[in-house]
């Protein structure tokens, strides 16, 4: 039987485009000593440091041996994961079972990325199969999912690619560690230059530097720990083939058999949900551009294909609505990408805390949900609950 | 942040440079040769689903480790799915060399089954759509046994617009 997880610290840096002030050990070491202070913890009580980002993004090996001063693993238990973009939703996966096992009580989950030292677009073409179709990578600025979109449902799909990107603004404006905070226009995403055709800039993640820890504790521990914990009810990684043109063409013939679908069934079914958008408060989604947040909505939420949209034209997805969608400004304002899905559920367990700042939604949170997503569609999501499960 | 401050902070430059060698393996090793020899494309299908699998592989991972079955001669000629071209200053990371843009690639659903991404030319957004017929232009001398011994695809005559 596993034991019960909660969430018992959170940290973050101010995530930006530059950090030549810190060198990454440093950089990590801000978010770490962020956690420990919100969890008025000390880094003896951590019994594990789980650690991880995209190495090939900065070309260095095993940042963790490097990176021990800065997250505090000296002589501790402890392990690196790197899944991709899913890593920080991995990290967080790692963090619940070291501690629902009973083998830990109090584990500190790491991710963190300093994009400025590397070639992001580089590492991410380095993970296609390097036999076959790693020449014809374009990194992360693919246009398939807006191509497919646009095909299907024309014009209307540029309106509310804007309009998504104009919510992230208004909430990126309210988030201090956001890293795009300025609010944007629906002439300025329209007329953002065309980075790949039919990706403009507007519609897309910047490269940020930022690093992003939870603190997780054994439902004992977190009892003595804080009066606030944020319960992890469950999670669920589903993974894809490798090859890439078989993932993009799963928009059609094999929809229902998209990992994000088959992911949130698993989910809905093991925690008796029927209605996400209902019973679910929230959802930080991982969406690297406004395009995926408008075709894997249907998938995650169990849409039929374009339902997402028109509950982005109802403003339901806004910070105010029945079910806000990355009221932190998600991932199209901040990427620092191997702390990126940590920080989905580091942003849902805020909002569920009530401690979320300006970006606090208006409603009551009582649920949850956060999404990882990585290479060919490999998919983690984290359901955060206030009650204990 | 003040570009003044910025001045101070020293920043090592480095490059990192790996010279590699992968094994093709015997199912993309046949694709490889056979596109090398003949200017032919090859894939396998699956026994238990009955679905090509395009680069052939040992197993259908959907299948949970089925054993791949027949090889299948596949067309050279196919359909856009989807389509995108790319503008912004790429490095190509394969040769660290930068790469001239507008230049587009395509999911391309090959004529009777199997699909994959490639060049399409001409790289302009106006002159391509998704379920354009389309066919491979291969390169004449010089095949190496790489994906790049097909140029790109381009559009077959009759289906220009």
């Amino acid at each position: 039987m596993a034991r019960r997880v909660a969430i018992v610290g959170i940290g973050q840096t101010h995530h930006q485009a530059h950090r030549e002030d810190v060198n990454q050990v440093e950089m990590v070491n801000e978010a770490v000593t962020a956690a420990l202070e919100d969890a008025q913890l000390r880094i003896k009580d951590i019994d594990c440091v789980l650690h991880g980002n995209m190495e090939l993004f900065e070309g260095v090996h095993q940042p963790d041996m490097w990176h021990v001063d800065g997250d505090g693993a000296y002589l501790k238990s402890g392990m690196r994961l790197t899944t991709g973009g899913t890593t920080g939703g991995t990290i967080a996966c790692a963090a619940y079972n070291h501690v629902a096992s009973g083998l830990f009580d109090t584990v500190m989950a790491v991710g963190w990325e300093k994009q400025e030292e590397g070639h992001t677009t580089t590492g991410i073409a380095a993970m296609a199969d390097p036999l076959w179709d790693r020449r014809l990578q374009t990194g992360a600025i693919s246009g398939m999912t807006a191509a497919t979109m646009i095909r299907d449902f024309g014009e209307r799909a540029g309106e509310v690619a804007a309009m998504v990107r104009i919510r992230d603004g208004e909430n990126a404006s309210r988030n201090p560690y956001a890293h795009l905070r300025n609010k944007v226009t629906r002439e300025e995403v329209m007329n953002s230059y065309m980075l790949v055709h039919p990706i403009r800039l507007l519609h897309m993640c910047p490269q940020s530097n930022g690093a992003c820890v939870l603190i997780v504790a054994s439902e004992e521990k977190a009892g003595r720990i804080t009066e606030k914990p944020v319960w992890v009810k469950d999670h669920v990684t589903t993974h894809m083939e490798a090859m890439l043109n078989e993932t993009i063409l799963m928009r059609d013939d094999l929809a229902e058999w998209a990992s994000m679908r088959v992911c949130a069934r698993k989910l809905y079914k093991r925690n008796g949900i029927t209605n996400p958008v209902n019973e679910i408060d929230l959802f930080e989604m991982y969406d690297p551009m406004v395009w995926m947040e408008m075709e894997w909505a249907d998938w995650f939420l169990l849409l039929e294909r374009g339902g997402y949209l028109k509950l982005v034209e109802d403003g339901v997805t806004d910070r105010n609505g029945s079910f806000p969608v990355n009221p932190s400004g998600g991932v199209v304002t901040t990427n620092p990408i191997g702390a990126t899905a940590l920080i989905r559920v580091a942003e849902a367990a805020l909002q569920i805390r009530g401690d979320a700042g300006e970006h606090q939604v208006d409603k009551e949170v009582k649920t949850a949900m956060a999404s990882a997503f990585g290479g060919t569609f490999w998919t983690i999501l984290h359901l955060l609950s206030k009650e204990r499960p | 942040m003040a570009k003044k401050a910025a001045d101070e902070y020293l920043v090592m430059p480095y490059l990192v440079s790996v010279p590699c060698n992968f094994s093709a393996g015997p199912y993309m090793g046949r694709l490889l040769r056979e596109m090398k020899e003949h200017k032919k494309l090859w894939g396998n299908k699956c026994p238990s689903c009955g679905r090509i699998m395009f680069p052939p592989r040992a197993v259908c991972g959907q299948c949970h480790g089925v054993e791949a079955g027949d090889w299948v001669e596949l067309s050279d000629k196919g359909t856009i799915f989807a389509f995108d071209v790319c503008y912004y200053p790429y490095i190509d990371p394969s040769t660290g060399q930068p790469k001239a843009v507008p230049w587009a690639r395509g999911v391309i659903q090959l004529d009777g089954g199997g699909a994959l991404i490639h060049f399409l030319e001409p790289p302009d957004p106006d002159k391509l759509h998704p379920g354009m017929k389309v066919q491979a232009v291969w390169k004449e001398e010089g095949r190496t046994g790489e994906m790049m011994d097909i140029l790109y695809f381009q559009p077959i005559e009759e289906d220009k617009r």
